[in-house]
């Protein structure tokens, strides 16, 4: 394991642009989401490309980077607290499966709340100990968008009148924002016994998903992380930034002790 | 008793209504057959194929080869096939079959492309790998040389339809979609549960990458599903369609539908003529699905009259639709 996090870093500093920053893809333009999920991966302050974050239009994934960077660079994360304060999601009358009036965060603006970044803010709002009522809403949220079967869809936990399925990238990040509370046991125990598929459904983001949300709720993520390790390699996981940090992440709260996220 | 002046004037008004009816219906039909005549002639080929086995290459070059400057247009040319890739699951026929994508990619490739990238943004399953992985696309397409490329982490180039029928102005369509000299539709024959039919125009959805709109492109739906079909299209304009209707999909389409084994395979050259055909073997008009008809105003041709069917005679065989799509039903 510890040889798949060295080769994970080793891809990702050899792939930084000049500028600090990450494309998705080694060429591509430095973009927003791999840039502030390499400072998850925890290779030295150096990681953390201030600059280009403090520069660049983040969009949605601004919702992250208090979650990543919060101890590292307070200052850094301000402007995205500000937008994480400011944004609202706009609600949607008369659906029946589920309440998609309850406020939360959405992609871009003036569309309705989805789950991840939802989950993404509440992590955020979380480690830096702001806005408990935006917290207590994204709860709310994420309670009643858990599906039947434990883990959660993307956005709706049935549609028409029939339930959709859960998934392991959906409800990774649903768990990890979830905080441990008597209302929340029993969605949390629900979504953990559903994100063990991810041993049979094993993918770089559903295997580092599930092995940091089963970090973050005291489970045993070595199972997933037996998994993901061998995903590493000189090319990182796919040649992808974004996934070869969550996968890093992933590795390093087992091996290093430290959780990216919580 | 209404008296006779009231009688009367009932008559007359009636009358009056009988006559206003029929004058409005002749301009209606009068309307429609000049919106018939106005689409330009347009062909497709439509094709039997029981199996996803069954010489499928040698069938797929064959229906590209009828048209031939599609075929001539292909040589040497960087060919984007732009499946419909939506999420995993073995019981249901939810995705573009990978026998079927890596067939096309071959018969491009038999017919002298230069290079063929098979290229999706998935509408809301971020995990590209997974479906890679378990649909075994990763594995048809790995002795063919032929690269997938991740449409929702791609860099995004502004289009702007002629038309702006979503108001937004400008949408963003993946690089790798727009730099292609030849981009091919491979959608699923299916059913679809918020605009009726998905086949090679909504398939489009999938060029506009999810790290700019987010999953499941929201800021789309909230623009109108239909304007956003359409805008894509006129965008866009892709060269090619394949529709994989070998197994399509009824019912609860796009995800939660039935399969439906229906043997078929369609090429064309213009999108909206290639579905209003597919629509109409599913048994369902074309004219009531709103992006189709409206795609008549963009210089789409959906008219069955104005479509030259080529190839094998297929019966159309009733879908199933969801209860607020019944009026689609021919």
């Amino acid at each position: 394991m510890k040889a798949a996090l060295d080769a994970g870093r080793a891809y990702l500093r050899r792939v930084r642009r000049a500028d600090s920053s990450w494309g998705y893809t080694h060429g591509q333009a430095g973009q927003a989401e791999p840039t502030v999920l390499v400072a998850a991966a925890g290779d030295g302050p150096e990681w953390l490309a201030r600059s280009w974050l403090a520069q660049a239009s983040l969009g949605w994934a601004a919702f992250l980077l208090p979650a990543v960077a919060w101890e590292r660079d307070p200052k850094l994360c301000e402007r995205a607290l500000d937008a994480i304060a400011a944004f609202h999601s706009t609600p949607v009358e008369g659906m029946e499966d589920f309440d998609a009036t309850l406020p939360g965060w959405s992609w871009v603006a003036g569309t309705a709340a989805w789950v991840e970044p939802t989950a993404f803010a509440m992590l955020s709002l979380r480690r830096a100990g702001r806005l408990p009522d935006r917290v207590d809403q994204g709860v709310a949220l994420l309670l009643d968008r858990q599906c039947s079967d434990g883990g959660w869809n993307y956005g709706n936990p049935a549609m028409f009148g029939t339930d959709l399925a859960g998934h392991l990238d959906a409800t990774g990040w649903a768990l990890l924002a979830l905080p441990a509370r008597t209302q929340t046991q029993d969605a949390i125990a629900h979504g953990l016994h559903f994100i063990a598929g991810a041993l049979d459904r094993p993918s770089t983001l559903n295997l580092a998903l599930a092995s940091l949300a089963c970090a973050a709720h005291q489970t045993d993520p070595s199972p997933f992380l037996t998994l993901l390790a061998p995903r590493l390699g000189e090319n990182g996981a796919r040649g992808r930034a974004d996934l070869t940090a969550l996968a890093c992440a992933a590795l390093a709260t087992h091996l290093e002790g430290w959780h990216a996220f919580v | 008793m209404p008296s006779s002046d009231a009688h009367a004037k009932g008559v007359l008004t009636r009358r009056a209504l009988i006559g206003g009816a029929a004058a409005l219906a002749t301009a209606a039909v009068g309307a429609n057959v000049y919106q018939e005549l106005r689409q330009p002639d347009q062909r497709v080929l439509q094709m039997r194929c029981p199996s996803y086995d069954d010489d499928l290459m040698i069938r797929i070059i064959h229906g590209i080869m009828a048209f031939p400057a599609v075929r001539a247009r292909a040589r040497g040319a960087h060919i984007v096939l732009k499946p419909n890739l939506v999420e995993l699951r073995p019981d249901r026929p939810i995705n573009t079959d990978p026998r079927f994508i890596a067939a096309v990619a071959a018969a491009f490739l038999e017919l002298g492309a230069g290079r063929v990238t098979v290229a999706e943004g998935a509408g809301h399953a971020r995990d590209s790998e997974y479906l890679l992985e378990q649909s075994g696309l990763e594995d048809q397409l790995r002795p063919l040389g032929v690269p997938f490329v991740d449409l929702n982490v791609d860099d995004a180039v502004d289009v702007r339809p002629p038309h702006n029928l979503t108001g937004l102005g400008s949408l963003p369509v993946a690089r790798t979609v727009m730099a292609a000299d030849l981009l091919v539709s491979l959608p699923k024959l299916k059913t679809h549960h918020h605009v009726g039919v998905t086949l090679s125009m909504k398939n489009l959805f999938g060029t506009v990458p999810g790290h700019v709109v987010g999953w499941p492109k929201n800021p789309l739906h909230w623009a109108g599903i239909d304007n956003s079909v359409d805008d894509l299209w006129s965008g866009i304009q892709p060269a090619f369609a394949i529709v994989d209707g070998i197994i399509g999909m009824e019912g609860d389409g796009p995800i939660m539908g039935t399969a439906v084994p229906m043997g078929l395979l369609l090429f064309g050259d213009h999108l909206p003529a290639v579905d209003a055909v597919a629509t109409r073997l599913m048994g369902l008009r074309p004219e009531r699905v709103h992006y189709l008809h409206q795609a008549i105003g963009l210089g789409g041709t959906i008219a069955a009259r104005k479509i030259l069917i080529m190839g094998d005679q297929v019966d159309p065989r009733p879908f199933k639709v969801v209860d607020r799509f019944a009026h689609l039903r021919a």
